[in-house]
Formats: structure tokens, sequence, C-alpha cells
């Protein structure tokens, strides 16, 4: 019966540990977003999911004294977060841009082997040689699924500058404040206006990592336009909750209107680039051709 | 190898790896003193 409350207490940590994790993970902008194409949250999950049947082992060889699996144990678990999260920044970094240019999947994989050897050898008790073995399937393991990231620091730097860089994780960073603002604003009309925006600025975003070379046309929008209404709709998210006032509701509708029309053209502006670009290409090719006497 | 049979292969192994080592890890901890004793202690052939 003792035994019996002890793991039900465990559990109950363990779940609300989980439930933590979870929040954090929603707070910084880590889970799915409107009208993306980014990595699966669910993937990511995995590694962290996994091992959770750790930090109650590490628990039990504490409540009995047992000095080594405790350590084995607890160290193991930290390795695991730490590999988890690191995977999980660099699987979110594929998607779109999470900053920095370590390979932090392959740090995150070596990590998650790490820990899963320290586990099998310090918490089990497993000879070393076995304990290797389980590293390398777990390394293996993770280099199958999430792939290694080794060249992404290169690449990052031979791609797009690294002013460009920065302004397009600031940017990413604003995006994600506002769509974390927007699940506070309660007002139906608002929130899908706030969404369309969202998927405006993200579709903006997208065309930009994939053709850096229009950073220059879309500063403004990244500079000012994307900070100024992540100011506003984190003000209105907060003073909505304390207030209801009629007239501010219709100001910030009005801003939201014009704020979308503004993206709308940004969009639009992207666009229109792009079939200046084509025309260019096409009278090239229509010369070259003349030259060649095949028109 | 298909991007989807070489992920389902690397989860494969992810549980194999982490889930097995994570389980045994809880089971040894849980198991009597001296059956975890014994299971950490090497074995010694007689004589």
């Amino acid at each position: 019966m003792p035994r019996l409350l002890l793991f039900a207490a465990l559990a109950l940590i363990t779940a609300a540990l989980s439930r933590l994790l979870w929040k954090r993970v929603r707070n910084h902008g880590w889970g799915p977003r409107f009208g993306t194409t980014r990595p699966s949250s669910v993937a990511g999950l995995l590694l962290f999911l996994v091992p959770l049947p750790l930090p109650v082992a590490a628990a039990v060889s504490l409540a009995r004294g047992q000095l080594t699996p405790f350590l084995g144990n607890a160290i193991a678990y930290a390795l695991f977060l730490g590999g988890a999260l690191l995977v999980r920044r660099g699987l979110l970094r594929a998607g779109g841009l999470g900053g920095g240019h370590w390979p932090v999947k392959t740090l995150g994989s070596a990590l998650i082997g790490l820990a899963t050897g320290t586990t099998a050898w310090l918490g089990v008790g497993h000879p070393p040689a076995i304990a290797a073995a389980f590293a390398l399937v777990a390394l293996l393991g993770c280099y199958l699924t999430y792939g290694f990231d080794l060249h992404t620091g290169r690449d990052l730097h031979t791609g797009i500058g690294e002013q460009a860089l920065t302004m397009l994780a600031q940017a990413e960073r604003a995006l994600a404040a506002i769509e974390q603002a927007s699940r506070d604003i309660r007002q139906p009309e608002l929130g899908t206006r706030l969404r369309r925006i969202i998927a405006l600025a993200r579709a903006i975003l997208d065309r930009l990592e994939e053709d850096p070379r229009e950073l220059r046309r879309a500063r403004k929008f990244l500079n000012i336009y994307l900070d100024g209404v992540q100011n506003i709709v984190e003000d209105y998210a907060k003073t909505h909750n304390r207030i209801s006032a009629p007239e501010l509701d219709e100001r910030f509708r009005h801003a939201l209107i014009t704020v979308e029309d503004v993206f709308r053209e940004q969009q639009q502006t992207l666009l229109e680039s792009d079939v200046e670009q084509l025309d260019v290409k096409i009278e090239v090719l229509t010369q070259q051709l003349k030259r060649e006497g095949i028109i | 190898m298909p991007e989807r049979l070489r992920k389902v292969v690397g989860i494969l192994l992810i549980l194999a790896a982490i889930g097995v080592a994570a389980w045994q890890s809880l089971l040894v901890s849980c198991a009597s003193p001296t059956a975890a004793d014994s299971a950490r202690a090497p074995v010694v052939a007689p004589g």
C-alpha cells in the first residue's frame, strides 16, 4: 500500500511537470502556427515523452538510498531534456528560422545518445559495451527520424546575410508574440481578422525566407509594421481582459483593417516583383532566341 | 530508403533504445534491493 501511494504521488508529479513543460513550449511559440507548414510538434514531443519513466526511477532510487542509480537516472534525464530541446529547436529552424548557427539537431541527437548510454550503464547496470550499443541505436534512431544539420551554419552564412537572418528572426519572434496575444482576445470577429493578418504576415515571411533578395523591399514591413502590430495587439489583449470599452474595440478594429490592407499591399508588391523578374527573363530569352535565329 | 519508412524505422529505434533503457531502469529501481544488487553485480562462475 505505501508503495502504491508513492507511485501515485510520483505519477502526479510527472504529470504536473509535463504540463509545465508543455505550457512553456506553447508560450515560446513552438506549437503549430496558423496557416503554415511548420514541422509537426508531435514528432519533437516523442523525445520528451519516451524517457518519462526516468524521473520516477530516479525518485524511487533516491527513496531507497541507492546513490549510483539515482545519479545515473537524474543525469540521464537532464541530458534527455537538453537533447530533446535542442532537436526541437533544430526542427523549428529547419521549417523557419530559430536563430543561431549551431548544428543543434546533431548536438541534441548526441546528447540523446549519451543520455541513453548513461541510463543503460548507471541506471540499469548494463556493462559499458552494452550501454554504448544502446547509445548508438538511439543516435541512429534520431538520425533516421530527424536527420542531422551539420551544414546548417555554412549554408546560412553563404545563403542569407547575417543582418538579414537577424531581421527575419526578429520578425518571427514578433509574429509569435502576436499569435500568443491573439489567443487572449475573446471577440470572434477580431480574432478572425487577426488570424487573417497573421496568415498574411506568415506568407510574406515565408516568401522573404525563400528569396532574401526581397528583404530590402520589405524592410519597412519587418521593422515598423510587425513591431507596431505586436505592440497594439499585446496592449489590447491586456486592456480588453480588464475593462470593456466599445470605443477602444472600434478603434482596434479600424487599426486591424488598416494593417490587413497594408500587409495585403506588401504581399502584392512582392508578387509584382516576381512578375517583373519573370518579364525580364522572358525578354532575355526572346532576345537570345532571336540571336540564335530560332524565332 | 523512402522518407516515411526511414522515419518509422527511426521512431522504432528510438522506442527500442530509449524506451527499453528507461523502463528497465524503472523496473530495476522498483525491484527489491537484493534483486537490484544481483542485477548489477557481475556474475562469477563457481570454482
